[in-house]
């Protein structure tokens, strides 16, 4: 073999293994990452081969592909996702930075603060999604199944829009993330496994007659009922043929504009490069409205894209006011619990641009999408110093081969350097690693610590704010007072209780808090 | 220069003989025998092959999905180098060849998970697992079996150890070894007992269910190529390589490969296809056990028959 040849075989092959390993970092599949992992590995095997280290070669071989092989086999068998697919297209719908293939790494900057102002009235209180009996004055996890606790409003946000499917039966529950999954009941995506969220589609019994449903691929296919297509047994979507009165669908529309502010605003918002007013975003609900409102079925094709019905968009006008209105003086108000959350998010989304959630929780996501630790500058800070020390020592110690004679030990004098070499690369990279993991615990040990401060920083102010003690009847604990005394039912002395154990105490609930809040 | 003619060579030599296995398949058909026939049935589907449209699934991985049939085919052209057609007539003679020619039978595997995970496709997928699971099933007896002549010759170098059988065939003191050789050899090239991987039955053709046209020719030229340097490894480490009496040495390596090749095939004829759990049990049960026993029996007869001296 002569020189250049050697040369452009080195080259291709250096160039393969690193471009294969920064892959293996970026991808956002377990699978490709796994064989990005073994295409380095081999790549290091024909650099071997290169050196004359035949044996080292086929070890290299073997050991790591077998190994990644059987790695890969683990992956595909038991991820949920080793294509990536899923996360790629989290990333996609909700616009997150970054190529979409690629892995998302931890965010730089900083968690941001946590909702101020207005969120204040809505937000004080945060409940487990799953026991809403459950409720104290700040984040953090469920006593009784250690769910992270979301903000009362939300809740009951939830719970309005759920009353509303009550009385109209078009309710239904989707997957986020495969909206093909609907199903009457809530529930777990059978997919994905994430919690069904609910929609409404429009099939009120009072306006069946004029609902069509048709086929996304073949217009011709029309009924008056929901069902599978029969040419390509596709799930039917609703097209509406005439337009109703504002008084008929005025309630469904508000509750229609919950979804549509909390879910595509960010459709709506990079649409208006985050300036978006409501006027705006009026504006552009017009703008999809008109070819459907022709009663072009063919057009109906791009409703079922953004999941909005006909019926709701006839009226976002009407609704958008009523948001706006509630926005300048919010407040519980029971019937317009969804009115006011769709102002509320629309509110919040054209401020930080994050459609229906607060920068905090985006943040959260970010961070519990991310294939990295907030480690990973430090890693590859260390690694390539690493490297660089290594080719250091490599040029600037004496090659001991450099003059010698090629006579027939010099094959295993170049084969006993290199192995001796080989392993302490390989050993300075397993001791980085080492320290990568340790630093990564401690760190995130850290962290939460912090968190866990915070945490206990917001919880005394809570708790002063409404009320430091009361007592209660060992006896009856319905029994409450905020002073000292007797019970009522069994005259036992009242025993003192703390506020925060009673916080969880499923007695009591929402009511209880408005309640004390009123003492202070 | 002389790497290109070497592997032009190389891959005119493997061409020429997936041609004969292919001939050698139709003539070991059962039924009645047609000569004629079977020597035209293989150019004819093979021209047929590349006639057919390349049907790309939709959602299938760009890259893996096109790949695949040709990490395949180069897989097998390099584990074809270390085979010795005679003394000194050799692509490439690293002092560890057999090792070489073990370790490269991995990334033909992978090569087949990768061609059915990238379609995109149930049937595929749960062909993976099934080829992944045989991969690491079949390793361990496989390099069992073959540490047998190396214990014999005392070298990994396929040279030496057809050399070191210039006296005695190993096959006559190792036919345990044999066996278990024979059966992994199958396991790996997904032939009939065990070719529940690409099922035609069960999985419609299991990793190749989507591959169509020029690119589903690349995967039977690799997997009849593989077959037929396995029996030549076979011939190699068991059956004395090129040596004979009259005959030139490389025909004499031709023709004890396609004996045993016949004779694998005719073999397996009678045999049902195995389960995967079968093949699996098979695989634990029998073979890691036998080749472990093989191991212990040659190293007794290595110090009988020569005191420990080649």
């Amino acid at each position: 073999m002569n020189g250049v040849l050697e040369w452009i075989i080195f080259l291709s092959l250096s160039l393969v293994a690193i471009i294969t390993a920064a892959g293996m970092l970026l991808t956002m599949s377990m699978y490709r990452a796994g064989l990005a992992l073994m295409a380095s590995f081999v790549a290091l095997a024909g650099l071997f081969i290169l050196l004359g280290a035949d044996l080292l070669a086929a070890i290299q071989i073997m050991m790591n592909v077998g190994g990644m092989l059987v790695m890969v086999l683990f992956m595909v068998m038991m991820m949920m996702d080793p294509g990536g697919e899923m996360m790629w297209a989290m990333k996609r719908d909700m616009h997150l930075p970054g190529p979409g293939a690629f892995s998302m790494h931890m965010p730089w900057h900083k968690p941001p603060e946590e909702q101020p102002a207005q969120q204040e009235t809505a937000a004080s209180e945060w409940t487990c999604p799953m026991h809403p009996e459950v409720s104290q004055p700040g984040p953090g996890s469920c006593p009784k199944c250690s769910m992270s606790l979301i903000p009362r409003a939300e809740m009951t946000g939830e719970e309005a829009s759920h009353g509303h499917g009550t009385d109209t039966p078009g309710e239904v529950y989707t997957c986020p993330m495969h909206p093909e999954v609907q199903q009457a009941l809530p529930g777990t995506c059978p997919k994905c496994s994430m919690i069904l969220i609910p929609i409404e589609t429009p099939q009120p019994a009072q306006a069946s007659e004029s609902t069509v449903y048709n086929c996304p691929m073949h217009p011709e296919v029309q009924q008056t009922q929901p069902g599978k297509c029969p040419k390509c047994s596709m799930a039917l979507i609703p097209a509406e043929k005439t337009m109703q009165s504002h008084e008929a669908q005025g309630q469904q529309g508000m509750s229609m504009d919950h979804v549509v502010s909390s879910e595509h605003m960010m459709y709506v918002e990079t649409e208006s490069d985050g300036t978006g007013s409501p006027g705006r975003m009026q504006h552009e609900h017009d703008m999809q409205v008109k070819p459907a409102g022709a009663s072009d079925n063919a057009d109906s094709m791009q409703i079922p894209d953004h999941n909005m019905p006909i019926s709701a968009m006839g009226h976002s006008e009407h609704t958008m006011q009523m948001a706006d209105h509630e926005m300048q003086m919010p407040g519980p108000v029971e019937n317009d619990q969804t009115a006011q959350m769709g102002g509320h998010s629309m509110e919040m989304s054209h401020e930080m641009n994050m459609g229906g959630m607060t920068p905090r929780q985006h943040y959260q996501m970010m961070v519990d999408m991310a294939m990295s630790t907030a480690q990973l500058p430090w890693a590859i800070v260390l690694g390539a110093l690493s490297a660089i020390l290594l080719i250091v020592l490599i040029v600037l110690t004496p090659w001991p081969l450099a003059h010698a004679v090629p006579n027939q030990d010099a094959t295993t004098a170049v084969g006993e350097l290199l192995l001796s070499r080989y392993m302490i690369a390989f050993e300075g990279a397993a001791f980085l690693i080492l320290t990568a993991i340790a630093g990564a615990v401690i760190f995130a040990r850290r962290e939460r610590a912090l968190a866990q401060v915070e945490l206990e920083q917001l919880q005394p102010v809570a708790a002063e704010a409404v009320g430091q003690e009361e007592y209660t009847c060992p006896m009856h604990p319905e029994v409450r007072q905020s002073q000292p005394g007797t019970c009522p039912k069994c005259s036992m002395s009242l025993i003192h209780v703390e506020k925060s154990s009673a916080a969880s105490g499923d007695a009591r609930g929402h009511e209880g808090h408005g309640e004390h809040g009123g003492h202070v | 220069m002389n790497t290109l003619i070497t592997s032009l060579l190389v891959l005119a030599g493997l061409l020429v003989g997936v041609y004969a296995i292919a001939v050698l398949q139709q003539l070991l058909l059962l039924g009645p025998r047609q000569v004629g026939a079977a020597f035209q049935l293989p150019i004819a589907q093979a021209l047929l092959l590349l006639h057919q449209e390349d049907v790309l699934p939709a959602g299938a991985d760009f890259f893996l999905f096109r790949s695949a049939p040709f990490i395949a085919l180069s897989v097998v052209a390099l584990t074809a180098l270390v085979l010795p057609l005679g003394p000194r007539l050799i692509g490439f003679d690293p002092s560890i060849g057999l090792f070489y020619f073990i370790v490269l039978l991995s990334p033909f595997v992978v090569a087949m998970m990768n061609a059915g995970w990238s379609q995109n496709a149930k049937v595929g997928l749960f062909a993976t697992f099934r080829a992944a699971a045989y991969l690491i099933s079949y390793e361990v007896p496989f390099g069992f079996a073959a540490i047998g002549p190396v214990m014999a010759a005392q070298s990994l170098s396929t040279e030496r150890i057809v050399q070191s059988q210039a006296g005695l065939w190993y096959v006559v003191w190792q036919p345990l070894g044999l066996l278990i050789y024979l059966f992994a050899a199958l396991f790996v090239t997904f032939r009939h007992p065990f070719d529940s991987a690409m099922a035609g039955s069960e999985l419609e053709g299991g990793v190749f269910a989507e591959y169509s046209g020029p690119r589903l020719l690349l995967f039977k030229v690799a997997l009849d190529a593989l077959f037929l340097l396995l029996m030549g490894m076979g011939v190699v480490l068991f059956f004395g390589g090129w040596q004979g009496p009259f005959l030139p040495a490389p025909l004499w390596f031709v023709l004890k490969t396609f004996a045993l090749a016949a004779l694998v095939l005719w073999a397996t004829r009678f045999v049902p296809r195995l389960r995967p759990d079968q093949i699996l049990s098979l695989s634990w049960k029998i073979l890691l056990p036998a080749s472990l026993l093989n191991i212990t029996l040659v190293g007794i007869l290595t110090l009988l028959l020569t005191g420990g001296n080649p």
